[in-house]
């Protein structure tokens, strides 16, 4: 259900919503000084789109073209435009990380699912936008794309977890109109594989990433995730993106959202050891 | 999802300004009327916000320094020892191991002082928490602020659910912690029973009288 909160504090009116979808939870934020029950219409939307999502990219169902492309069923030229899109973007993301995001790489043929998640939470996001809410977040089970402010002259704010099950918060970054994304190691179970080596070892325990496109800050992240501290090497010529990295006990940030990274040595300064909790 | 269902009366209002994010017709059963009950705020913007648990400490990355667009990347980094971990004071509670719980349950209340700072554990609704199971949180309350948060049961239908779990509810407990220093609106990274795990929690936070 969603829910119209107003005035809380004295602070901006909120519409929230939690939907299921997808095997995971995806939460709508949407704030401003006054909202009314039209906010909730354009969630309804939102919920609307995530569920044509499912019906478009689900590799767990039967019955949808990503499916039908897997099993050879069809041919790309097949696929509804919007997953062709979806595929070029794709390619993109794998030429950029130098075939470390890999969606062919997998088992059972194509899945772009490290891609849309985040995608999709950016496509929501700018369909709240594009309805004149301009301050929004959208949450695809840990994926957050941003738009606007939390508050009045605050931008979002944005906790990342701890790789593991430790009870804390490792970071707070503020997203200006971008998306933030987390893959680590407690991922293992899904589906991600490093295609360099056909293993599921990861170099790393997280990988965060902040960063204009919601898409790719997903597959970014994964990639990350296995590429370790080399894939700066490719992550870093992306502008505008900044990465926070969690290696053995110690953090590496770098890029706007994390703050100086002008020489090696201040690079060096701003690295953290991470509490081993 | 129909818009029909969406609703925005008095009651309702008072239920979200006591639940916040929580969608409760949905995600979670409770024994008593939930509405009525508004001043309290959402995860995200704390009415505690005076009452501060000064053993949490904002871990802020980006507090280091001004931003550069310059990203660079060092590949022999000497790392600079620096304490993240979230309490400088006392330890976290450790949270109680996992217990099969019913769908449901009445809260546990414990007695409401009527003046003084409120102190003591104030244990939550047992919430269902979708396909997952039930989860069920006890805060502990020191002179009106939150100073722990933990799960009495959490889902553990099957195996995966119990991976699930096992990262989650951490997950949203240092969300809980943090949020009410820091204003994080949100998290990066998986959780997959939010909704039952924060109407559990507002429950035991309105049965704290905070």
């Amino acid at each position: 259900m969603s829910t119209l909160i107003k005035h809380l504090d004295g602070g901006w009116d909120r519409a929230v919503h939690q939907e299921e979808v997808w095997g995971t939870v995806v939460t709508f934020d949407i704030r401003d000084e006054h909202l009314d029950e039209s906010a909730l219409e354009v969630i309804a939307d939102g919920v609307e789109f995530l569920h044509q999502v499912d019906r478009w990219f689900s590799t767990y169902r039967i019955d949808t073209p990503i499916t039908a492309l897997r099993m050879g069923f069809a041919e790309l030229s097949q696929m509804p435009a919007i997953v062709r899109e979806v595929l070029n973007r794709c390619e993109l993301v794998k030429a950029l990380t130098g075939g470390v995001f890999d969606p062919w790489a997998v088992d059972g043929g194509v899945d772009p699912s490290g891609f849309v998640k985040g995608w999709a939470a950016d496509v929501v996001a700018d369909m709240v936008v594009s309805q004149g809410f301009m301050n929004v977040a959208i949450n695809a089970a840990g994926d957050v794309s941003c738009r606007g402010e939390q508050s009045e002259g605050q931008p979002w704010v944005i906790g990342i977890r701890h790789p593991e099950e430790t009870h804390t918060i490792i970071a707070t970054t503020e997203v200006v109109d971008g998306a933030i994304a987390t893959s680590g190691e407690y991922e293992r179970g899904k589906h991600i594989i490093n295609p360099m080596t056909g293993t599921r070892d990861m170099a790393l325990r997280s990988a965060t990433v902040v960063g204009p496109d919601g898409g790719m800050a997903d597959a970014l992240a994964t990639a990350l995730l296995i590429a370790g501290l080399p894939g700066v090497a490719w992550f870093a010529q992306l502008p505008g993106w900044s990465g926070y990295l969690v290696e053995g006990e110690n953090a590496h940030f770098f890029g706007p959202a994390f703050g100086p990274a002008e020489t090696f040595e201040q690079s060096n300064a701003s690295e953290q050891e991470l509490a081993a909790c | 999802m129909k818009r029909a269902l969406f609703v925005s009366t008095g009651t309702a209002l008072g239920l979200a300004a006591t639940l916040g994010y929580a969608p409760a017709s949905q995600s979670f059963e409770t024994t008593e009327g939930l509405d009525g009950l508004g001043g309290l705020g959402s995860l995200g913007t704390p009415t505690t916000a005076a009452a501060v648990d000064p053993t949490v400490v904002k871990p802020s990355a980006s507090a280091t320094g001004s931003p550069t667009a310059i990203p660079t990347y060092d590949p022999n980094p000497t790392p600079t020892p620096v304490d993240t971990k979230p309490g400088n004071g006392p330890k976290p509670k450790a949270t109680k191991p996992p217990k099969p719980a019913p769908s449901s349950s009445t809260p546990t209340v414990e007695p409401i002082p009527t003046t003084g700072p409120v102190n003591g554990d104030f244990t939550g609704v047992v919430a269902r928490a979708g396909i997952y199971g039930t989860v069920q949180v006890q805060i502990r309350v020191v002179n009106g602020v939150i100073t722990d948060i933990g799960t009495l049961s959490y889902p553990n239908k099957e195996v995966e659910s119990q991976q699930l779990s096992a990262s989650a509810i951490p997950l949203l407990r240092s969300e809980a912690l943090a949020a009410q220093s820091a204003n994080i609106s949100s998290v990066s990274g998986a959780s997959y029973t939010s909704s039952a795990y924060k109407a559990s929690l507002q429950a035991a936070i309105k049965a704290a009288g905070l």
